[in-house]
């Protein structure tokens, strides 16, 4: 049974695993745009930035799918359904990002600043080589946390028909008439989560010399 | 004497903060070679000073520059501000070395002191880092060069903020209350290391509420305490002329 089971499972996990890289390779950087901006842009700008994040927080995720995939046609944009999850993802994961990191950023000392600024060392090269560096360090436990949700929040794309890892899972279930394709689904959420935890672990080692 | 010429000099600052007036009229020169120690309780203002030499805070009134760089003018019975180019230039002339160090925590002890003198292009890196090898050598850190700032003692890392902050070769350079997180070994250790520093040529300005470390180490004292609020640089005399 596991032989007719595992290829479409393997292609459930293609689909999560896409979801899952792309969206975190767009909203790591990009949330950090977002919390600078929040913190040092002219105020219309980072209030539009704080109603953006009010609204990404406070809204369900599959809600926003849905938005981006059934409601957007209705204002002339047609994305096809993997491009609709995506733009879900990447607005909604940005800002729980932004928020992360304008608390890394807060947290840093005002004399950190100070020097940078006494020392003539540059506002861009000072934040990028000095607070930067800094603000990884604070952020990166609650960074990891996102980004395991992120993992399994990919299985919420079913809403919009897209077969991925869990939807595979379920599928096989109701063909099969057995719980192990369920076990299997599980088992290999628990080793992605488990690859990223020990990545994390390494990074947060580099980081602490 | 050259030992004598005025390097900086700040008349007429004013400033208040929340209503409250901190500086009122003060006036403060600065000689080559010399030690300044201004000493005074918490919240009379010393501090304050400090920061508005180092442009970290902006002054009400009054004109501040070094040698023939303005940092600011009274103009027009108004604290007009030098543009950023000249703001910048003067920065280069004055140095902080800061109470709590602010050492950058992810960066080695030597990284620490290439990272200002590299951003501003000074010199190349292998010669930056010849200079400072050799003065983190003067400061006896010679061993420590490639640690990182956690693994060092407050006096140990005072040090390092005083070479970092002679990388860049001030004029003038400020310390604001370089004693307050050291026992007496190691003040001592700083005092006499401000004296060798000074001996080169650079003016120093020690912002301080140790009176004793104050006299012993500085060529002027002054209090902070009398003179920031209502004095004027023609009264301003040493704390031994005072008593």
């Amino acid at each position: 049974m596991l032989q007719l089971i595992l290829p479409s499972l393997m292609d459930g996990l293609k689909m999560t695993l896409l979801l899952f890289s792309l969206t975190a390779v767009l909203t790591i950087p990009l949330g950090i745009l977002v919390a600078i901006s929040r913190i040092y842009a002219p105020k219309v700008l980072s209030r539009l930035l704080q109603m953006y994040i009010y609204f990404m927080r406070g809204t369900p995720l599959l809600l926003q799918l849905m938005v981006a995939f059934f409601g957007l046609p209705l204002v002339g944009v047609t994305l096809d359904r993997f491009s609709a999850a995506l733009l879900a993802f990447i607005l909604n994961y940005t800002a729980y990002f932004a928020e992360i990191y304008r608390g890394g950023i807060l947290a840093i000392p005002k004399g950190q600043f100070e020097a940078i600024q006494v020392l003539g060392i540059g506002k861009i090269r000072g934040f990028l080589r000095i607070i930067l560096p800094q603000v990884g360090r604070i952020v990166l436990p609650s960074v990891g946390n996102e980004v395991i949700s992120l993992v399994k929040d990919t299985s919420l794309v079913y809403v919009l028909g897209l077969g991925e890892l869990l939807r595979a899972g379920q599928i096989a279930v109701n063909t099969y008439a057995s719980l192990l394709p369920f076990v299997l689904v599980g088992a290999i959420y628990l080793i992605i989560t488990g690859v990223i935890t020990l990545g994390l672990n390494r990074i947060e080692k580099s980081m602490i010399k | 004497m050259t030992e004598n010429r005025t390097i900086l000099t700040a008349k007429n600052i004013s400033k208040t903060f929340n209503g409250k007036v901190l500086l009122n009229n003060f006036n403060f020169s600065l000689k080559k070679n010399e030690i300044v120690s201004l000493v005074g309780a918490s919240g009379s203002g010393k501090t304050t000073f400090m920061r508005i030499l180092t442009a970290l805070e902006r002054a009400d009134k009054g004109s501040v520059q070094i040698d023939q760089l303005a940092l600011c003018e009274t103009k027009e019975n108004e604290c007009q501000y030098a543009h950023k180019k000249q703001i910048k230039a003067y920065l280069q002339q004055i140095g902080l070395v800061f109470q709590d160090f602010q050492l950058f925590p992810h960066l080695s002890i030597l990284e620490n002191c290439l990272e200002a003198p590299l951003a501003q292009k000074l010199d190349s890196k292998q010669n930056l880092i010849q200079q400072a090898t050799a003065l983190l050598t003067q400061v006896q850190l010679a061993d420590k060069i490639h640690v990182m700032p956690h693994t060092l003692s407050g006096g140990q890392k005072q040090r390092v903020a005083i070479a970092r902050a002679l990388m860049l070769n001030p004029k003038v350079l400020c310390f604001d209350e370089p004693t307050s997180a050291l026992d007496q070994a190691a003040s001592k250790t700083i005092g006499i290391l401000l004296q060798e520093i000074a001996k080169t040529g650079t003016a120093i300005l020690l912002v301080t509420h140790d009176l004793a470390f104050a006299e012993k180490f500085s060529t002027r004292t002054i209090d902070a305490t009398t003179f920031l609020k209502k004095s004027s640089l023609a009264n301003t005399k040493d704390i031994s002329e005072m008593n």
